[in-house]
């Protein structure tokens, strides 16, 4: 699924996983950026995000073509990375996209550490917008909508084959409260604590860019 | 928005300006009167194209989509097999070209009996292969081999068909799949192919129901022929002349909507029918895909009305009158460049290519990009109109001529291109050969024939199509064989 994969080699090993979020045809774009500056990998895949809209939304117009950018950082260049992203992508303009940083160990050194969370909800293909709509209650908005595959097992039989199941990944980053407060309501909506009805997980997030008004996504 | 914007007018303002162009130059001035119905069609186009790709994306391919999940998941094979014939007969038989086509044909060969027989031929061999075609994404057949026999087949009957029969039987490839069946069918064969994955790497499984689909119903064209004996052209009824400057703006403008309207609908029929028995019996879907999906429909309407509409008031009669005069001029060369350069604008403004662009790169996660896939397009397009306009200016140059050795080709090169160029190819044919070959390419070169001595409009403007389908397919297996190349020597590059 990977747009493209290029393993290179540096020094340091890579502590940051620097997410981002750009319109589509930006991706490659980007990835040069953050490779020029010194990340040792990036992959790039494509998304759809959501726009905080009710007329939009019910019109189900509301999704936008996006393309997803994971790169592995080093905390040294993390600054530098930003400034760029700003300055090329124009991250810190509204509606450019966004970009953060997830910490991949517990540094000693991090001390930025923000009040915001990511959080990656995999569900079965048709669920996304269900969940979306939880958010959407609770004034989670923005969301970015992965298509996936595969599952913890592989049970599902067509036509006397095994097949990999298709999933949908949901993807958000907002204040650290809610979220949290979320994956209950979710748990009950869903019934995620149930066997094979889908995984949320959250993640502490050490910056971020790109990232409008209390408890909105920019995107 | 923006981008939506930018996107409307990369794809329109490339053919109203060459068109523009052509007219201050002189070499063919339009009047008054066509020059105010292209600028108001032009206008329509940049209106309705993003109208109705908004609408296609929000119904069409959603209900495509949603059937392929019922089919699959009756876990049935014999149900998926009668489901994608009855879809493919449908969509077919409801596709305007196809009852265009099957006038002529009726005229040429049987002016005796109802064009429905052909309607009813066609749209069988459409369905019966679209059918076999869902069959081989599920069985993860490859694609060459399907394409090697449907082609093989091809070249095979084209020996025993008569000459003026070929350019007619052949025409239907690019008549079968129109801007409605496009976005269902392929959205219809994705759904399959990705709700019957066994890894991820299957993305190049998808592709391909709409060519198999149009050579099927050549297919079922061709040995109808050859079976009934009736290849002898019978005394030819003159196409339908095209003349409206007498008629004010105002009632051609609302005669040519009227016919649009019924088109549209005509089209959007069976799928809306079958999508509503296909739900409440199976689906069951959720009010807001319900909602969207009526807005959808209601969208896809109105924004190819529009763009129809535009087409045919203002493009059809110009492009004639550009080709009567360049033709009238004598020089060779001039209908010849024009040609080519409509051939390679027009491929821009042609709905269906933008759907498939957007479903070949979602498919390939952008490994495959839209544009370079527009581009080998537009230069196979514009290839085929060069080659169908010397055909027009070259008497001794025959329709099998170029159509054999094409052919061939694409038999040939289907043996050395990545799987995924296949499937892409044989239905980038069917969709490059759309509206805009149809009313703008075809008048063109029409206009051209009924001017040139020695060239028989009729005989010289069937045929026209079969090369705007088939050297589109010959250009992207081309391009298939260069990413091949390409990719094997970054291979080797990397182990050095």
């Amino acid at each position: 699924m990977n747009k493209e994969q290029k393993p290179m080699t540096t020094k340091k090993p890579a502590d940051i996983l620097l997410a981002s979020v750009v319109t589509r045809g930006k991706g490659s774009q980007l990835m040069n950026l953050l490779k020029h500056e010194g990340a040792s990998y990036a992959v790039c895949t494509f998304a759809e995000g959501t726009i905080p809209s009710h007329i939009l939304n019910m019109l189900g117009i509301a999704k936008t073509k996006k393309e997803l950018v994971f790169a592995f950082i080093d905390q040294s260049i993390e600054a530098q990375c930003y400034q760029i992203l700003a300055k090329e992508m124009k991250l810190d303009h509204p509606g450019h996209g966004v970009a953060f940083s997830i910490p991949l160990c517990s540094h000693p050194n991090h001390q930025d550490e923000t009040d915001l969370a990511a959080t990656f909800i995999i569900v079965d293909e048709g669920k996304g917008e269900d969940v979306l709509d939880v958010l959407d209650e609770l004034g989670l908005r923005g969301g970015t909508l992965i298509n996936a595959f595969g599952g913890a097992s592989m049970t599902d039989i067509l036509f006397d084959m095994p097949i990999q199941p298709e999933k949908e990944v949901i993807f958000m980053v907002a204040p650290k409260e809610p979220l949290i407060d979320m994956l209950g309501v979710l748990d009950d909506k869903l019934d995620l604590s149930q066997p094979h009805q889908g995984i949320a997980v959250t993640f502490a997030i050490s910056r971020a860019i790109g990232l409008y008004s209390e408890g909105k996504k920019g995107k | 928005m923006n981008e939506k914007l930018k996107e409307t007018l990369l794809s329109i303002l490339p053919i109203t300006i060459m068109v523009l162009l052509i007219h201050f130059s002189t070499f063919a001035s339009l009047d008054k009167v066509l020059l105010t119905r292209f600028i108001i069609g032009a206008v329509m186009m940049m209106i309705g194209l993003p109208i109705f790709l908004q609408g296609v994306d929000m119904s069409i391919e959603r209900m495509g989509e949603q059937m392929s999940g019922a089919l699959v998941k009756s876990n049935k094979m014999i149900i998926v097999l009668i489901g994608g014939f009855i879809l493919g007969f449908l969509v077919n038989a409801a596709e305007p070209d196809i009852h265009i086509f099957s006038r002529q044909f009726a005229a040429l060969t049987a002016p005796d009996r109802s064009h429905w027989i052909f309607v009813l031929i066609m749209s069988t061999g459409f369905g019966l292969a679209a059918s076999a075609g869902l069959l081989r994404i599920i069985r993860n057949i490859k694609m060459r081999y399907f394409m090697a026999i449907f082609f093989g087949l091809l070249f095979i009957l084209t020996f025993f068909t008569g000459e003026e029969f070929i350019g007619v039987a052949f025409d239907t490839y690019g008549a079968t799949t129109g801007a409605i069946a496009t976005p269902f069918l392929l959205a219809l064969a994705i759904g399959v192919s990705s709700k019957t994955r066994r890894s991820t790497d299957e993305a190049a499984e998808s592709f391909g129901i709409l060519g198999i689909g149009s050579a099927g119903a050549v297919l079922a064209i061709l040995v109808q022929g050859i079976l009934l004996k009736d290849s002898n052209v019978a005394a030819v009824t003159d196409v339908a002349e095209i003349s409206s400057r007498t008629l004010s703006h105002g009632t051609f403008f609302l005669q040519t909507m009227l016919e649009t309207i019924q088109e549209v609908a005509l089209g959007l029929s069976p799928i809306l029918l079958s999508y509503v028995i296909v739900a409440i019996l199976w689906i069951k879907p959720k009010k807001r895909d319900i909602r969207r999906i009526s807005v959808g429909a209601i969208v896809t309407f109105l924004g190819l009305v529009i763009f129809l509409t535009g087409v045919y008031f203002g493009f059809l009669e110009a492009s004639h009158e550009v080709g009567t005069q360049l033709a009238l001029r004598g020089e060779m060369w001039l209908p010849l460049t024009v040609g080519a350069l409509f051939g390679l604008v027009s491929v821009f403004a042609e709905p269906s290519v933008a759907i498939l662009n957007t479903q070949i790169e979602e498919e390939t996660t952008g490994s495959i990009r839209g544009k370079t896939v527009l581009w080998t397009l537009a230069v196979g397009v514009a290839l085929a109109v060069t080659i169908s306009i010397l055909r027009i200016l070259i008497p001794e140059f025959r329709i099998f001529h170029a159509l054999l050795p094409v052919l061939g080709g694409i038999i040939i090169l289907c043996f050395f291109v990545p799987d995924i160029f296949i499937g892409i190819s044989v239905d980038a044919g069917g969709v490059a050969s759309g509206t805009m070959a149809a009313a703008f390419i075809l008048p063109y070169a029409q206009g051209i024939a009924k001017n040139t001595v020695g060239a028989d409009p009729l005989i010289d403007g069937f045929g026209v199509i079969t090369f705007i389908a088939m050297i589109p397919i010959l250009s992207m297996l081309v391009l298939g064989f260069i990413y091949r190349v390409k990719a094997r020597k970054a291979e080797q590059e990397q182990t050095d």
